[in-house]
């Protein structure tokens, strides 16, 4: 299944020429959340990434004291930096690119540094089996909405290739 | 004239209403107005809902309703190969399709259809054919052309039917008709998209016509059909038992493996 989803993150990140991609699973066993792949991230801030860990109350678009997130559409959610403000600790660890924050957002197209996109992977009953979490472009523009499209699908791919799988692993 | 409101005032008042307001502009190029975190989410939202519309946004629609199958336990792949047949026909609005898998005894069969006429139908269910009869051309059998390295063109003219063959036809009173230009597909021509495992191991097949209006499909749909092939092959390799040295029926693209035998007759 690493392998599945490092290369569906490569593929997003190159095709898609945005800044990063990661990919999170959701342990079936203990249920908690974590980044398992990335591309475009620098070695420093993925090692502080892959630390994380989430439950799945914490993809609730709104959750007071944690971030806050607007509904693009069921399975994909938009994090703006002016939303989640990051304290100092956060942006040294977290951020790809801390210089680059404070930049200010001049057209509604531009992304900044900590803005970032959620699409999760879910089945059909909802259940939540992952997330592809991903930056603006290289051009600093939020993706176009066929590219969200676009991951969107690769997200049914993800979430069928680890319902496959589960299903196997239980049978084994 | 009034004391108060001579006319070198009201001109003052004007020249200086204008310095003011000059000023205020270029404050407001200097100073570039906050986009609102929420106009942003709005844009992206609304940019996103523009796209759903958009024929792209609809297929991958349909495809992900496919990979829902996915997540039912066990998954009834012959469902997933008829809903597959459906939506290809409709979609594309070509007039037939055919899904065809490897059956248990190694011989390939049609399992599914979507817009052929019952009796056609009934005497393809009752074709077989060995993996080697899928080569692209063997001399005074099936000759195809090849498109890529999953989908050949089967041209009416480079595969002609006997009369037994023409109750397998859709429409056999269309057959012989002229073909006037490039893009028209005659109505004993079709399309194979090879739906291929791991190993270019042969798990099946997509045969369809040309569209309703008597075209070929376009290049972008051959790109959906071969995506639907992908999908397809997922599915039924999980139902595929894996064995250590297991014989598998491969499939080498590009090269001859042998005719389609003449008791199955070409259609």
């Amino acid at each position: 299944m690493n392998d599945i989803i490092q290369e569906a993150a490569n593929y997003i990140h190159r095709q898609f020429r945005l800044r990063w991609v990661m990919i999170g699973l959701r342990n079936p066993v203990d249920g908690v959340c974590r980044y398992e792949v990335e591309s475009g991230m620098r070695p420093e801030t993925w090692e502080w990434q892959k630390k994380r860990t989430y439950k799945k109350e914490d993809f609730a678009l709104a959750k007071a004291g944690w971030y806050n997130a607007g509904e693009i559409s069921r399975f994909t959610r938009v994090y703006l930096e002016e939303d989640n403000v990051l304290g100092e600790e956060d942006v040294a660890q977290i951020v790809n690119r801390p210089f680059m924050m404070k930049a200010t957002r001049k057209t509604q197209e531009d992304t900044l540094e900590a803005d970032f996109i959620d699409t999760l992977i879910i089945t059909p009953d909802n259940e939540l089996l992952g997330w592809i979490e991903y930056s603006g472009t290289i051009a600093s523009k939020f993706p176009d909405p066929m590219v969200i499209r676009w991951i969107e699908f690769i997200a049914a791919i993800l979430a069928a290739a680890i319902s496959t799988q589960d299903s196997q692993t239980a049978h084994v | 004239m009034h004391p108060h409101f001579s006319f070198s005032t009201i001109l003052q008042q004007r020249l200086m209403l204008n310095q003011v307001n000059r000023i205020g502009a270029q404050r407001a190029i200097m100073q570039p107005k906050m986009i609102d975190k929420e106009t942003v989410k709005r844009g992206v939202r609304t940019s996103y809902l523009g796209a759903r519309s958009d024929p792209s946004s609809r297929l991958i629609d349909g495809y992900s309703a496919l990979l829902a199958r996915f997540h039912r336990h066990p998954m009834v792949v012959q469902d997933l190969v008829q809903e597959a047949a459906n939506f290809l026909q409709r979609q594309f609005r070509l007039r037939w399709v055919m899904i065809g898998q490897k059956s248990p005894d190694g011989l390939y069969r049609y399992v599914a259809m979507s817009g052929m006429k019952p009796e056609a139908w009934e005497r393809q269910i009752a074709r077989t054919y060995t993996k080697e009869e899928f080569a692209p051309e063997v001399k005074g059998f099936f000759t195809a052309a090849e498109i890529s390295r999953l989908t050949r063109a089967y041209l009416e003219e480079d595969n002609p039917l006997g009369e037994e063959d023409l109750a397998k036809v859709n429409r056999p009173v269309l057959l012989k008709s002229r073909r006037r230009s490039q893009e028209d597909a005659l109505e004993g021509d079709f399309l194979d998209t090879l739906i291929l495992g791991s190993d270019n191991e042969m798990l099946g097949w997509i045969d369809y016509s040309g569209t309703i209006t008597g075209k070929f499909a376009d290049s972008m749909t051959i790109r959906w059909v071969e995506l639907m092939s992908a999908v397809l092959a997922a599915a039924i390799s999980t139902q595929i038992p894996r064995t250590n040295g297991a014989q598998k029926e491969t499939v080498r693209t590009g090269t001859a493996l042998g005719p389609r035998t003449g008791s199955d007759a070409p259609r």
